[in-house]
């Protein structure tokens, strides 16, 4: 039975508003405008590289469920101290809210919310306004902003990006010397209007509308030049298990299909008060970090999650409000960051310079960055790279000698001391062992004809269609050595082309190899006699690579 | 013009109208004008002044929408959307009194109706009456079996406790 009955009017220009009493048929055919579109890859999650650069990253805050406006709670406390204190200290590229900006119970104790109310939007501009700006401060709605607001008129009106942007949806891209990066603010919330429930599904049909889908397509096609694109949103894609959770329960399908067909990152998403890192994979190729944050403003331990991009590489930190130091290794990628050896990691190899990079951060002073390997033995201290990258006074990087490892998974622990305390912050990574292969090529290639009965090579003996005509491959290594069980291939053209796979050298090195012609016959006119050259294509041997030196030898087929 | 054809043109006027301005409020009115003139007033004072901090100008939108409300039941006693929305419209003018007794009325007319209790006893402690706002609270709990409704239930019965 349907309970409340007061909803709203429309407002607004896009986002929930402007389409929805068209028919249907009109938005979809916006949307399959939109398909026609090539779609070419976005975001490229596999572009991150582990590099010396210390100049190619950023890094944004990620909060979510403020709720302003609940009862003995620090919702105002904790918000203050993000756009002030944490956004003073971190100085991020920016600050992303995803959703239930405000409690909707006005400090009602029960915590039933029957709102929207506007002295609770009220209370929120305080805190926000003159502290961010519609370029550094991303709010999007969740379904406490959605409660008897159909259409966000007080979302509209009253948050950072409504009253700048006039929609509830935002696509914003941050640009850098390094290149450009896309994000998406999606409107999960409920397009109903209905009050809080007590029932499945608490009043919060959440989901993405035909309309909605629409937006973010076009924002996926118009952003296809982008480094990465990173999404958001106020609930999670699917269930989490808990039965009083709601999740996209329409519109799930295209927006995920949409992530995966632009090569999204990452989905960052509040509503759960809960702070988790994981993977999501569900009818994608490889899937999209998952991240969850917990409530800012209403239940313990009230957390921030800071993510950082260091070289196209994902890092995350997830703190409480209020604490410091913030200690957050950008470089190497976590190979376990979501999952289990997630798919965006790259490689690290037993170099004697790798480098290590961390983001440190407090509102005193940095006294000490160092950093050890697998949670035992010396510290190494890191520097600060501000005389090299002043953009970057908070990064301290250090060069790992991890030439003496072994393959196999390694943990990397940074901790930083400053006066507020001591914190550290750690990674796992895959350690490979590179062996120094030696390269080994063809120094000499002739070819010939055995003499009759012997294997002795006659080098200087016409060739004539029908004769087994040999090459012999001389196979060393770059210091000269034979390196013997070598094999060879060689490519041969002139009238006519095929390729010889030559035998396993001996200990001199000396691989052999049979081009049987054919003789003319009745049948055939036989091998094409004329002029040909044999090419060294390849040499294999264990332990040694081919130094793609490509020698060759001039031979004549004639005619008897 | 055959019949069929006024019959389709009537579906089409339906729908045009269904994609109107009120289609979205889905309206519980039994069809009354009154309910939706003051569903009309109500939205103007809620949507397009409140979020302006234009209470004078919203007040004398709830008002109007008030009025309508009580003409709607005088029309129909028993018509619980009117009574519903009345209730929520003094809920928004902060007049609880009023409120709890048009929330209470919807809980006699639809004993089922959990959410209304639930509203009832926000109403109740708006005003202090907190005994009247658990018991509405424990008799929510007899219309259901649902475990989840029944645990927030609970949850406001301990904040209620708590509070006292």
């Amino acid at each position: 039975m349907k309970k409340t009955i007061i909803h709203t009017i429309r407002r607004g220009i896009s986002g929930k508003a402007t389409l929805r009493r068209w028919p249907l048929a009109a938005a979809l055919a916006a949307l399959m405008l939109a398909l026609a579109v090539s779609p070419s890859v976005a975001g490229s999650p596999h572009s991150a590289v582990y590099s010396t650069d210390n100049n190619q990253i950023f890094w944004f805050i990620h909060a979510s469920d403020l709720h302003v406006g609940t009862s003995e709670s620090t919702d105002s406390n904790n918000l203050s101290w993000l756009v002030t204190t944490a956004k003073s200290t971190i100085k991020p590229s920016f600050i992303v809210v995803t959703g239930d900006i405000t409690d909707s119970t006005n400090g009602n104790f029960l915590g039933f919310p029957n709102g929207p109310y506007q002295a609770e939007w009220d209370q929120y501009k305080s805190i926000v306004d003159g502290k961010v700006t519609a370029s550094d401060y991303f709010d999007i709605p969740g379904n406490h902003d959605a409660y008897n607001d159909q259409y966000f008129a007080y979302y509209l009106t009253n948050s950072v990006q409504g009253r700048a942007m006039h929609r509830t949806q935002h696509s914003w891209t941050k640009v850098f010397p390094f290149g450009t990066y896309h994000f998406l603010g999606v409107n999960t919330a409920d397009n109903s209007g209905d009050g809080f429930s007590l029932f499945w599904p608490y009043g919060d049909n959440a989901g993405l509308d035909t309309e909605e889908l629409t937006f973010i397509y076009s924002q996926l096609v118009a952003n296809q030049g982008a480094r990465l694109t990173l999404a958001f949103g106020h609930h999670p894609l699917a269930a989490t298990g808990d039965s009083t959770d709601t999740y996209i329960l329409y519109g799930k399908d295209p927006f995920v299909g949409y992530l995966n067909t632009y090569g999204a990152s990452l989905y960052g998403y509040g509503h759960t008060h809960a702070s988790s890192e994981s993977f999501y994979t569900s009818n994608m190729t490889e899937g999209v970090f998952y991240f969850n944050v917990s409530s800012l403003g209403k239940d313990s331990p009230n957390q921030y999650t800071l993510t950082a991009i260091d070289c196209d590489g994902i890092a995350s930190v997830t703190q409480p409000v209020g604490t410091w130091p913030v200690v957050l290794i950008t470089a190497p990628m976590d190979k376990n960051l979501g999952k289990n050896v997630n798919p965006y990691t790259y490689s690290v190899t037993n170099s004697a310079t790798n480098p290590i990079r961390a983001l440190v951060f407090d509102t005193g002073t940095v006294n000490q960055v160092q950093y050890r390997i697998d949670m035992a033995g010396s510290w190494y201290p890191m520097q600060r790279t501000a005389g090299t990258n002043p953009n970057y006074p908070h990064l301290w990087e250090g060069t790992w000698n991890a030439s003496a490892l072994a393959s196999g998974e390694h943990t990397i622990e940074v901790q930083a001391s400053t006066a507020s305390g001591v914190r550290t912050d750690t990674v796992k990574v895959y350690v490979q062992a590179t062996q120094t292969q030696q390269k080994a090529g063809v120094t000499g290639l002739i070819t010939g004809k055995y003499a009759k009965r012997s294997t002795t090579l006659d080098t200087t003996s016409p060739l004539y269609p029908g004769d087994s005509i040999v090459f012999r491959a001389t196979i060393k290594d770059s210091s000269g050595q034979p390196v013997a069980n070598a094999t060879a291939s060689i490519a041969v053209t002139g009238p006519t082309t095929m390729t010889v796979l030559t035998g396993p050298s001996d200990v001199k090195g000396i691989s052999e190899g049979i081009w049987k012609t054919s003789a003319p016959s009745r049948k055939s006119t036989g091998t094409p006699k004329g002029t040909y050259t044999g090419t060294v294509s390849g040499v294999t041997a264990s332990g040694y690579v081919w130094d793609a030196l490509q020698t060759s030898v001039q031979f004549t087929i004639t005619a008897k | 013009m055959t019949c069929r054809a006024i019959v389709c043109m009537l579906l089409a006027l339906l729908l045009i109208f269904a994609g109107g301005p009120f289609s979205v409020c889905q309206a519980q009115g039994g069809g009354s004008s009154h309910n939706d003139n003051g569903l009309k007033y109500f939205k103007k004072g809620f949507y397009e002044y409140a979020p302006h901090n234009k209470h004078q100008e919203a007040n004398q939108y709830y008002e109007m929408a008030a009025a309508e409300f009580k003409k709607a039941i005088a029309q129909n006693e028993g018509d619980a959307a009117a009574h519903r929305n009345l209730a929520r419209v003094y809920h928004v003018q902060q007049k609880y009194a009023l409120s709890a007794a048009e929330y209470k009325r919807v809980t006699e007319l639809n004993p089922q109706e959990v959410d209304a209790y639930v509203n009832l006893a926000v109403a109740y402690t708006h005003l202090n009456r907190y005994d009247e706002a658990r018991e509405q609270l424990e008799l929510a709990k007899t219309k259901t079996n649902d475990p989840v409704a029944i645990g927030k239930l609970n949850g406001y019965i301990q904040k209620l406790e708590g509070a006292r």
